[in-house]
């Protein structure tokens, strides 16, 4: 698959915020860093994104409209061709609660709003920097 | 509830960091200057909305405490220069009055500040003419510092002298309606001093001011 691939690619980043203002706000910063980036609007949006695009990494917001964050995350590492792509859940409820609910659900950071666009973007550099040494270590 | 808040202010601090980090292109130092305020006093709201919900955590008894070594100097400067467009705006003098060789404190930092930022912030908006004073002293025997925030301001009067650190609550809803807030800022103050280990102690005199100490342990003791 696009392993390999996305080495000398410009990284392409899936941003899911129902919230414009948050999620444009990352898209932009994302862009500037030198990302690609694509966006949803709920966790239907971002499944349907994730499977047509395959994105590198997902940035995930846990309270959305349609599907919640961790449903979609759920589905997304129940699903054989997107389980390998790293998901990274933000959100607004700081509590260890939620976080454990998002490790449960599969998300594989977690981040607590608010979140400067630069450490959201350093967390995606450590992410996939993980992701790819796991590679070469023949881990998936 | 603390999503309603977050969500908000992580596009005020989002935007304001990516305008500074000169996404959208340079700026000059003035414009800098004005969006660093506004940096600064966004996180400073958000390090208020954390404390209004740590409240319920310390009622639950799972408030985490950070202390460390630190000098009330350096965060008395950190204040004034946060507070000086309120300071400018209320036109009043402000004294800072700390003893030569004051030793530093072992506390929480943040929720020093907190309790301090707070009690200034009163102490301006309720001091229409005049001074607001903050005076540091140590007392080496009992060990503990006192922090005392004294304005010339509209003083409490006896009867509501234990009314102004209840939740929601001033000394009247005259108050309220005359300047504003939430009437929260006290109870936390309370709530904070006594996680520490201390106290807040009030003077006041209707219609000449008030003093607000804050007294702590010197070292504080993790509970």
């Amino acid at each position: 698959m696009s392993a390999t691939e996305t080495v000398s690619k410009k990284p392409l980043v899936l941003v899911v915020d129902d919230f414009a203002d948050n999620r444009e706000m990352y898209s932009e910063y994302l862009s500037f860093s030198g990302y690609e980036v694509i966006e949803a609007r709920n966790g239907k949006e971002a499944i349907d994104a994730a499977q047509t695009r395959m994105p590198d990494i997902i940035i995930m917001d846990l309270s959305l409209p349609v599907m919640d964050g961790w449903e979609a995350t759920r589905r997304l590492k129940a699903d054989e061709r997107t389980r390998r792509i790293p998901v990274v859940a933000l959100t607004g409820h700081a509590l260890a609660g939620h976080s454990k609910g998002a490790r449960e659900a599969g998300c594989d950071s977690f981040l607590a709003k608010p979140c400067l666009p630069d450490q959201l973007v350093a967390e995606i550099k450590r992410m996939l920097e993980t992701g790819k040494a796991n590679i070469a270590k023949g881990k998936r | 509830m603390s999503h309603e808040f977050r969500t908000p202010l992580n596009a005020i601090l989002g935007y304001t960091s990516m305008l500074l980090g000169g996404v959208s292109g340079e700026m000059s130092a003035p414009q800098k200057q004005k969006l660093q305020r506004v940096d600064s006093n966004s996180r400073h709201l958000l390090s208020i909305i954390n404390d209004i919900l740590d409240i319920s955590r310390i009622e639950a008894g799972k408030m985490p405490l950070h202390f460390e070594e630190f000098e009330l100097r350096t965060l008395l400067n950190e204040l004034f220069a946060e507070l000086e467009p309120l300071i400018q705006k209320a036109r009043l003098q402000t004294l800072t009055e700390l003893l030569p060789g004051l030793p530093p404190l072992y506390s929480d930092r943040q929720k020093v500040k907190q309790i301090v930022l707070n009690l200034l912030t009163n102490a301006i908006k309720f001091t229409p003419q005049g001074c607001v004073k903050v005076r540091v002293r140590a007392d080496d025997e009992r060990r503990e510092m006192r922090i005392a925030v004294q304005d010339t301001g509209i003083g409490v009067a006896p009867q509501d002298r234990e009314k102004v650190f209840e939740d929601f609550r001033q000394a009247d809803n005259s108050v309220t309606r005359e300047y504003g807030g939430a009437g929260l800022g006290l109870a936390i103050c309370r709530r904070l001093a006594s996680m520490l280990g201390g106290r807040i102690e009030l003077e006041s005199q209707l219609g000449r001011g008030s003093i607000f100490t804050l007294v702590i342990p010197r070292r504080g003791k993790r509970r």
